[in-house]
């Protein structure tokens, strides 16, 4: 049997994850029980009064039923004290010094993420509500075109996440495998969009039909309703507590023998790696032993992408998804090759007196830059590249397609002007053509960065994203940091007008996204900044949108 | 003929067979249809295929049958093949398979293959719901299934699948056969943690802890829901049955063990329990050391083993049989350390064994096994698990063509193929292996015609101690059948019509076949034919 379930090495389930809230007990004022409610950005409220100030009191409930959850164990994690919930939900904790504790609460099948679980603490006369948000689920079953049932499918679930202001498809990492009747369940999901996808076989199987020595099949991955692609899939829109139903067939491929031989600028190593394109991602992946270049394995049908190394460990690959199968093939040659790099040219502009082309270590200090790929639809492939190591002068490995170009740049250093190939990659996209080389980014630097330093009208309990925001059309020039003791501060900032917003949600909004921004600045602060300037502000928090 | 390594203890036996090489330019077929075992209805669109007895897992054929249940592979070269099919609801299976072995499909001139009726029996499952005593689901426990059943040779209930409850508490076992089944429930309360992480903090309240009631476990938990094996009901499964057995837990206040002097030992506590002879994890949390002191909670009450295994050089494992009632305390140094079973693996000339080759001791009353691996020269030792007391029968297992030939031991006392391990002996096993085997080829006939199906027994001289010396096959579709990897010796052959549920190892049980059997003396590498009537 398996040891690691049979014993719980003091790991909590996903389930019962603490979610924290702070509570502060008035500890002077014993008829004023000031609870304090501070997530969320509402104002302390007073309560009506309390007499028993060394008492606390409430009930947890179901945030969409608001039923009470009953045997719900609510802790005081500072003071070792734990309470399970009675049929009513209720609770009660006694005999405390008055002192500011924090409340956990634990259940299972309720979720715990403190971003999507938020657990509120409301001051009915004396008494905290405690929310909890119920899990999710989705299940479903998946058979062939004929209604059999697949057993032993890998399903995920693929959320949709905001990173760093962009919206990002993540894999949920919380899989199902179907069992003999085909059906699948996973639980435990927080409130989101999701994408459901049906991972690949694992190993081929034999393709029956009535011609005896028929091919091996494979199944690809695929997704809800049971397309290839995640572009083209249908989202499912989990509410909390919500059970979807996602029933969707597989269909079969047949493979082709590939023999081959590969050839590179250098020795290639034992391994390559066959990546089947379909839309912005790979849904077949395969690896395959090479010996002195030679290869034979079984693929179905599509445009592959080889990816390998050399003996030195250098990335080679084929250019974009290059290597067509559509029927047995015996010994196609496939050249690999280093895949695309980008030179980095950066120059500085000392005050508009002097000019100079400065070096890659020292370069690094100034500035940075990402590449961020651009999807026209959604994709769980990271395209992103970046410039890596100080003694880089180019940032390698940039595959083919639209790709965003970040800078962020240290200190007073601002970027003055940043093109490649007569693009101004400060406002448009760089295309990443497949098969030539693009041109170098190059970027000009100036000293004369502006500051501001901030704070915030009040302390919050979570930290605060706070927003730099120029205003450019198309594309914004955002700046975004997370607050340190309600403090805040951006340097390196070009002259000109810039809105300032700090607001609770923000690390969940997709703030690069003009769209969904500019709706939030007309209540930002506005600031205008001077070369070399240093500004001060204070900034009031808004609290979530919903 | 014998299929591939399935379920408990079967000896990895390499089917190196030849084709009956009258090779010809002939060709020949396997006709037949596929039926439904239960209804005997033909059944449709199932996948069935054939594969060469020398190549199992490799299918030269495969289609899906007609709507008659109709199929048909022709263009065969004379020799035996293997007939395997499957459809949704009806887990892969061979021609007449029973546990790993299966009658082959014999084809070439003057044998018919045309009108095979190929019976695929359909799954079962076993599933349900654990809830406990306040009608909360029970999520994330450990649900075992155990099956009742004589393929090892003795009746005995063994470990065949494992599962978790889901979010609802619900479990399921699919692909079921039918059979005797048991489910054990091995489960800790969700908020038992909770406890744990209480009485790890320093500011730990034993009363006001002990008053929440979260420091609670469910003790191992048998279908219909009693804590004692001799008390759990089998669950009787038919073919294409779909039982519902639903258990609740009880939860009992926990207990914990407290390890002293573990340091040299907690890279390799745990506490594990015996269900129906198999040594499983029990439900414990195990908490990071404090100083040189390990402590296990969250236990219930009852009969664990609990096993040190010593990261020291000399890699002794100190373990005992902890009865518990209350906390207990153990001082880990004045812990006995189990008498060593160690040995050595000798041959005549140089030893060159595989290197998944490994020993294993097999208690055949209790169905329990040890495994130990082998280092190049030989030499094993279990140390890694608790041998408990009892009679043991050796084995070779990954051997290729080695078997144990002879056992010389000081610490225990050996009789033919077995071992008797007391416990307060240190034990040296030298054991001798042997590649001077052999094989009998042979038909099971009934009043002279061939007879498909049976089982055949080769049963050693003294069977009781030489469990390892037995030899099984069923007869093919022309009634012929091979044993292999014989050590020299007497024997004694009989074919069974109806012999697949019967304890085959016991001698009083087959005592009535054994007056009618032909004996048979075997000597070393020698290839014998025998004929036998099927009783």
């Amino acid at each position: 049997m398996n040891a690691a379930k049979a014993k719980t090495r003091r790991l909590k389930s996903r389930f019962t994850n603490p979610v924290m809230i702070l509570v502060a007990l008035s500890f002077w004022s014993a008829w004023i029980s000031g609870w304090t409610q501070e997530v969320g950005g509402i104002e302390p409220r007073i309560s009506k009064p309390e007499p028993q100030r060394d008492v606390i009191t409430g009930t947890v409930v179901n945030s969409v039923t608001g039923e009470p959850v009953n045997r719900a164990v609510v802790q005081l994690a500072g003071l070792n004290r734990a309470a399970m919930t009675d049929a009513s939900g209720h609770f009660e904790f006694h005999n405390l010094a008055g002192v500011r504790v924090s409340i956990t609460v634990d259940k299972p099948g309720f979720f715990d993420e403190r971003d999507q679980a938020e657990v509120l603490a409301n001051v009915e006369a004396s008494a905290l509500v405690l929310r909890m948000v119920p899990a999710g689920v989705i299940f479903g079953k998946i058979t062939t075109a004929n209604g059999d049932p697949i057993e032993g499918v890998r399903i995920e679930t693929i959320q949709r996440q905001i990173l760093g202001g962009r919206q990002v498809w993540i894999d949920r990492m919380m899989s199902a495998k179907t069992d003999d009747s085909g059906s699948f369940r996973i639980a435990g999901l927080p409130p989101a969009i999701y994408y459901v996808a049906a991972e690949q076989s694992q190993e081929p199987t034999w393709m029956p039909s009535a011609i005896p020595n028929g091919r091996k099949q494979i199944y690809a991955q695929s997704y809800y309703p049971g397309v290839s692609q995640l572009g083209i899939a249908s989202p499912i829109e989990l509410g909390a507590g919500e059970e979807v139903e996602a029933n969707f067939l597989l269909v079969g491929e047949p493979t082709y023998i590939v023999a081959g031989t590969l050839s590179g600028p250098d020795e290639i190593s034992a391994g390559v790696v066959f990546k089947r394109q379909a839309g912005q991602d790979f849904d077949f992946i395969q690896s395959v032993s090479v010996s002195d270049g030679k290869f034979k394995t079984e693929l179905p049908a599509g445009s592959y992408t080889i990816d390998g190394y050399t003996s030195q460990n250098a990335h080679i690959s084929t250019v974009g998804p290059s290597f067509v199968i559509s029927s047995d093939t015996a010994d196609v040659p496939i050249p690999l090759n280093y895949p695309v790099s980008i030179p980095v040219i950066i120059r500085t502009d000392l005050d508009g007196r002097d000019f100079q082309q400065v070096n890659d270590s020292t370069a690094h200090s100034m500035v940075e830059v990402k590449m961020h790929g651009k999807s026209s639809a959604p994709s769980i492939l990271n395209r992103d590249a970046w410039w890596a190591g100080a003694r880089s002068s180019e940032i390698s490995n940039v595959e083919p397609g639209t790709y965003e170009v970040e800078l962020n740049t240290f200190g007073q250093w601002r970027v003055e002007s940043a093109t490649c190939g007569g693009i101004d990659v400060l406002n448009d996209d760089v295309i990443v053509p497949a098969g030539s080389q693009p041109s170098a980014i190059e970027i000009t630097l100036r000293n004369d960065g502006a500051t501001v330093i901030g704070t915030l009208a009040r302390e919050t309990v979570n930290n605060t994203t706070v927003l730099l925001v120029q205003q450019r059309g198309a594309r914004n020039f955002v700046r975004a940091v997370t607050t340190v003791a309600g403090n805040f501060r951006f340097d390196g900032l070009a002259p000109g007008e810039y809105s300032l917003i700090a607001f609770d949600g923000f690390d969940k909004l997709e703030y690069m996204n003009p769209k969904v921004l500019d709706s939030y600045l007309s209540i930002a602060a506005h600031i205008s900044l001077q070369p070399h300037a240093i500004a001060n502000v204070t900034l009031n928090v808004l609290g979530p949108s919903r | 003929m014998r299929l591939h390594l399935i379920g408990s203890i079967v000896l990895l036996v390499v089917l190196g067979g030849k084709l009956n090489s009258q090779v010809g330019k002939d060709t020949f077929a396997i006709r037949g249809n596929v039926v439904d075992a239960v209804t005997g209805r033909p059944m449709e669109r199932a996948e069935v295929s054939i594969a060469t007895i020398e190549h199992l897992d490799k299918p030269v054929q495969e289609l899906l049958s007609g709507n008659d249940g109709s199929f048909s592979f022709s263009g065969l070269r004379p020799g035996k093949y293997l007939l395997v099919g499957r459809k949704s609801g009806f887990n892969e299976q061979s021609y007449e398979q029973h546990g790993s072995f299966a009658s082959a499909i014999v084809v070439g001139p003057g044998l018919t293959s045309d009108h095979v009726i190929f019976r695929l029996h359909p799954d079962s499952v076993i599933g349900g719901k654990i809830t406990d005593s306040e009608n909360e689901a029970v999520t994330n426990a450990t649900v075992l299934l155990f099956r009742r059943d004589a393929n090892s040779g003795f009746m005995h209930t063994s470990q065949v699948a494992q599962t978790m409850s889901d979010d609802r508490g619900y479990y399921h076992f699919g692909h079921l056969g039918s059979g005797r089944y048991f489910v054990v429930v091995s489960a800790q309360p969700w908020y038992s943690s909770i406890a744990a992480s209480l009485h790890e903090s320093p500011e730990y309240d034993p009363i006001a802890a002990d008053s929440l009631h979260l420091d609670m476990v469910y003790p191992a938990t048998y279908y219909p829901g009693v804590t004692d094996s001799s008390s759990a009901s089998p669950i009787v499964l038919n073919e294409n049955q779909n039982i519902i057995a639903d258990l609740v837990l009880v939860p009992t206040p926990a207990l914990r063990i407290t390890i002293n002097h573990a340091d040299s030992f907690s890279s390799g506590v745990s506490l594990k329990q015996s269900i129906f002879g198999t040594l499983v994890d029990a439900a414990s949390t195990e908490h990071a050391p404090v100083g040189d002191t390990v402590e296990i909670s969250g236990i219930a009450s009852g009969t664990y083993i609990l096993e040190l295994d010593s990261r020291s050089a000399s890699a002794a494992l100190h373990g005992r049989v902890v009865e518990l009632g209350e906390d207990a305390i153990i001082d880990a140094n004045s812990s006995a350390v189990l008498p060593a079973v160690r040995g050595k693996i000798q041959i005549e000339g140089e030893l060159n064994l595989d290197p998944q080759a490994f020993v294993r001791l097999w208690n055949s009353r209790t169905g329990g096994a040890v495994d130990t691996a082998l280092a190049a020269n030989g030499e094993f030792s279990f140390n890694q698990d608790f041998v408990i007391p009892g009679t043991y029968s050796v084995f070779l297992i990954n051997g290729e063509s080695l078997m144990v030939g002879t056992i010389s031991a000081t610490g225990a006392k050996v009789i033919g193929q077995s071992i008797q391990v007391n416990g307060s002996t240190p034990v040296y096993l030298s054991i001798r292996l042997s590649h001077t085997l052999s094989t009998i080829t042979g038909m099971a006939r009934r009043k002279g015609k061939p007879f498909p199906g049976a089982m055949i027994i080769l049963v050693p001289e003294d069977a009781d101690s030489n469990w390892p010396l037995f030899r099984r096959d069923q007869s093919d579709s022309d009634g012929s059948f091979t044993l292999r990897d014989i050590l020299p010796g007497k024997y004694k052959l009989i074919a069974i019509e109806n012999g697949w549920n019967l304890e085959w190892a016991d001698p009083a049980l087959l005592k009535t076949h054994l007056d009618h059997a032909i004996g048979t003396e075997i000597h070393p590498n020698t290839k014998s034919e025998i004929t036998v009537e099927v009783q």
